[in-house]
């Protein structure tokens, strides 16, 4: 896929899948999967269900086998390594604690499995209960436990051996949204104190936005995108990524490149508003069909550079902020097109309300029609 | 004054209630109170009795099972057998419903309905094979050929029992047990086999109860009066022409008591929840 950052990793690698795919019987799960993780880097793999992310982290844990490719955990190829012989440790969504031990026996069972002496099982289960608060809770069951407090003991479990690598199987889906942003917040505190490499799986953008140094986007089992969460977010290399990051969604607005004589490349909306954009010489054929992608935060009511005319469908109020759903027709008037805008939580739009949206061309995105980026000339004069 | 009709009905479906669960009380344990009323009778009183009470009370007919009677020895036979078969049932139960519960392979699934064949199958029909394969393998009128028997007779119920016990255990324990530094098998003995004992407690006394009851293989396949089981003992009571009622009622209550025993020791094991707080 021509979208996925193909720029080396800084420093030394901590986890690598080169070329790795997965086949049950005759259905291809994951193909060619190609991913540098550098050591002590927080990766997180997002995508939606069924994309292949869980199978490709439990790939790596050994919990499944690898079809093709090679996985190294630094640098040490593992494919034929057991689970136990890899290193690593393992957050599972579901906790996995077993029940008939206490707290304290859950997070020394990996000590007691390598055969670490009683003493220091002890004193490493100490420390690693006083830094997730579990102290008074050693020794108590799972079933006495919260929701909150049984993620910290799988935390707990994973983090008292020093493993090499983290995995975490989308471990906050089963808490409630309070708790998950305390979690969260814990899990890039234990990053900063842990300096272990750490491959996170979620199919919530905002986990993966706020956790990641590097996120990996999957879709259909192959990657879609690599990049910051910045580059993700800002320079989204294909028309699924720009709509799988970002809430609320990106508007996707259909249009049509026209050259100009003198070179100039114009968009035309199918609202019928034309505007210009520098795409790069390549991808400015004259008369194609593009996607115009528009960041809701981009907008905004009123008159501006670029205008589109639409009647207000429905607002939602969340306080800080106002998101506004605006339907804009197109230029024959025969369909309309669902616009986000965002406005102050002080305006007040009645539905069916006429309304302008602008925005400014600068900040737009363009997709061709198999949804891979265009760029723009300076993006290609940058790469 | 104000009409109120919910507590008058509620009044009375709880007294109907209260009513059919005397009469089917009364129903599942008036047999045992019979029995209990013959076997205090003396021998050859039963017949006689003018009422459902004991006219006279007499221990004499328990005295004589284990001073005339090989009654301990009859026990001792039984129990040696149900402990063995259950026992060897479940290794060989649960290992083989782990197998069916965790690993995929191919025919898994005409196992399980090969396994559910044989339980369709009478008793009688198959002790006939069974008897000549047993003399063929020099194990007719053997204590190890009877607890072969009914062990054939326990282990299909104990491998759909046991497989479902371990369907019951989430994938992501034994998958983090292996992460967390076990083998496959360190995995089954240090978390699954643990979080099964309250199923291999039941199928331990589904075992026992079976080996302890039956009576088709231990009169089939043992002739010598030393190698019976209790259940063979009690049949002996039954002649010809008449049957020592008052004896073999005091011995189907002996009888029970190992059953009741395993029972109350075993029970403890069988906990419900014992999975909760291990995942979500």
């Amino acid at each position: 896929m021509s979208g996925v950052s193909k720029k080396p990793v800084e420093g030394p690698i901590g986890v690598q899948f080169s070329g790795v795919s997965k086949r049950y019987d005759r259905q291809t799960v994951l193909r060619d999967i190609n991913i540098d993780i550098a050591e002590r880097e927080l990766a997180v793999f997002v995508g939606p269900s069924g994309c292949g992310k869980s199978t490709l982290l439990r790939m790596l844990a050994g919990l499944e086998e690898t079809t093709t490719g090679t996985i190294r955990i630094n640098g040490q190829v593992v494919n034929d390594h057991p689970p136990r012989e890899r290193d690593i440790a393992m957050v599972f969504q579901s906790y996995a604690l077993y029940p008939h031990m206490t707290v304290g026996q859950n997070i020394g069972f990996p000590l007691r499995m390598v055969g670490e002496t009683r003493e220091r099982q002890r004193a490493k289960v100490e420390n690693t209960a006083r830094l997730l608060g579990l102290t008074d809770y050693l020794d108590r069951y799972p079933r006495h436990l919260s929701g909150g407090q049984r993620q910290r003991v799988a935390m707990g479990r994973a983090i008292v051996r020093d493993p090499a690598v983290f995995l975490f199987d989308e471990p906050l889906s089963n808490l409630d949204a309070a708790l998950r942003v305390q979690m969260r917040e814990e899990i890039i505190a234990l990053h900063r104190q842990i300096p272990a490499t750490m491959i996170y799986v979620t199919h919530d953008q905002v986990e993966a936005m706020t956790l990641a140094d590097r996120i990996v986007v999957l879709r259909d089992g192959h990657v879609e995108q690599i990049g910051t969460p910045h580059d993700i977010y800002n320079a989204p290399q294909s028309r699924f990524v720009a709509e799988f990051i970002g809430s609320p969604k990106i508007n996707i607005l259909p249009a049509v490149i026209k050259v100009g004589a003198d070179g100039s490349t114009k968009v035309t909306l199918s609202t019928g508003r034309i505007f210009g954009a520098e795409l790069a010489e390549q991808a400015g054929v004259d008369g194609s069909a593009v996607h115009v992608g528009i960041r809701p935060e981009a907008t905004q009511l009123g008159e501006g550079k670029t205008q589109l005319n639409g009647t207000v469908s429905h607002g939602e109020y969340l306080g800080a902020t106002q998101y506004l759903y605006v339907d804009v027709p197109d230029a024959q008037g025969t369909q309309s097109h669902r616009f986000i805008t965002i406005a102050s939580p002080a305006c007040i739009a009645q539905a069916g309300e006429p309304v302008t949206v602008s925005f400014d061309p600068e900040f737009c995105h363009f997709f061709a029609p198999d949804g891979t980026r265009l760029r723009r000339r300076h993006e290609a004069a940058r790469a | 004054m104000s009409w109120s009709p919910g507590p008058v009905r509620g009044h009375w479906s709880a007294l109907a209630r209260v009513i059919l669960l005397c009469v089917l009380g009364m129903a599942v344990l008036f047999p045992i109170y019979w029995m209990l009323v013959i076997a205090i009778t003396p021998t050859g009183f039963s017949r006689s009795l003018p009422g459902i009470l004991p006219q006279t009370v007499t221990f004499e007919n328990f005295v004589s099972l284990f001073t005339e009677r090989p009654m301990a020895r009859w026990l001792v036979n039984s129990i040696i057998v149900a402990a063995l078969a259950s026992f060897l049932s479940l290794v060989f139960g649960t290992s083989c419903g782990y197998v069916l519960s965790k690993m995929k392979f191919r025919g898994a699934g005409l196992v399980m309905i090969g396994v559910l064949v044989t339980q369709m199958m009478p008793g009688t029909s198959i002790i006939v094979p069974l008897y000549i394969l047993f003399r063929d393998l020099g194990l007719l009128d053997t204590m190890s050929g009877m607890v072969v028997g009914h062990i054939s007779l326990v282990v299909p119920i104990a491998i759909w029992m046991s497989k479902g016990f371990f369907d019951r255990i989430p994938q992501d324990l034994e998958a983090s047990a292996r992460i967390d530094g076990c083998t496959r098998l360190g995995a089954y003995l240090y978390v699954s086999l643990p979080l099964a004992v309250p199923g291999l407690a039941a199928i331990f006394i589904y075992g026992f109860v079976t080996s302890w009851h039956d009576f088709l293989f231990a009169h089939s396949l043992v002739h010598s009066q030393q190698l019976w089981t209790a259940a063979n003992g009690i049949s002996s009571f039954r002649g010809q022409y008449f049957t020592l009622h008052e004896l073999q009622m005091a011995a189907a209550l002996v009888f029970a008591l190992p059953v009741i025993i395993v029972f109350i020791v075993m029970q403890r094991w069988i906990v419900s929840g014992a999975m909760t707080g291990s995942v979500r």
